[in-house]
């Protein structure tokens, strides 16, 4: 998936977009290996060090979705963290409750239609099969 | 929309990835010719099926003779592939004998 909007992202904006992640990993009570290497992933794109992810991940129990979601300001950034959600949340073939409350409340508080999420959560369904497929194709792994 | 109605569309979206990533594999390897792809019309494995359909082209008919179900089948068949060509920018060959006929 394209990976530019992370070039435009601060740093404040970054912090923020990998503590929601973290709230939502730990949403439904299990933690998936997809979900932890899409969080190792994603956190080195993000040029965090382990160290910083270690920390923020401790501090997950006292993470307020609502208050980082406040800071993302720019519409083009909101929708790619609600992209990344979709793809986290859907990632481990399990859609958890928990994480749909948290996506739902994340996209209302910065402003996102709830029928863009459900187009943006199609398209992320889409590509995550198309990936998969990919994968067996190639005989990367199990897919 | 309501939060309740939201939550059953996102989750209805969700279905097997796995069934999924199955069923896309199958199309691509051709073990199920019959498989459609969803809204993809160009890349339906059964128009492959149609386009490379090699029943012998109707003989023409005389005024008199009756159209049967099979003469109908067979010129619908042959509209459809050569709409099918034209969606795909090639060009069907016409069975020679071939009349084409309005139903």
């Amino acid at each position: 998936m394209d990976e530019e909007y992370i070039k435009t992202l601060s740093d404040v904006e970054k912090t923020a977009f990998l503590k929601i992640f973290c709230k939502l990993i730990k949403a439904d009570g299990a933690i998936e290996a997809e979900e932890v290497e899409f969080l190792k992933a994603i956190a080195a794109r993000y040029g965090f060090s382990s160290n910083t992810m270690v920390e923020i991940i401790k501090m997950a129990p006292t993470i307020d979705c609502m208050t980082e979601a406040r800071q993302i300001k720019n519409r083009q950034h909101a929708l790619e963290l609600i992209k990344e959600m979709c793809l986290l949340a859907n990632i481990d073939d399990d859609l958890h409750d928990a994480e749909l409350d948290i996506i739902i409340d994340v996209a209302r508080v910065m402003g996102i239609e709830d029928e863009k999420v459900i187009v943006i959560n199609r398209w992320v369904l889409d590509n995550l099969i198309l990936m998969k497929t990919g994968r067996l194709i190639l005989e990367k792994d199990n897919g | 929309m309501d939060r309740k109605e939201l939550k059953q569309t996102l989750r209805n979206q969700a279905t097997s990835i796995d069934e999924a990533v199955q069923k896309k594999l199958a199309c691509l390897t051709g073990d199920n010719p019959f498989a459609v792809e969803e809204d993809n019309l160009t890349d339906n494995a059964f128009t492959e099926l149609l386009m490379n359909d090699n029943t012998a082209p109707i003989q023409p008919k005389t005024i008199s003779e009756p159209i049967t179900v099979e003469d109908k089948i067979s010129a619908h068949k042959q509209s459809l592939a050569e709409k099918i060509a034209a969606l795909r920018g090639i060009s069907t060959p016409i069975p020679s004998g071939y009349i084409h006929r309005k139903f």
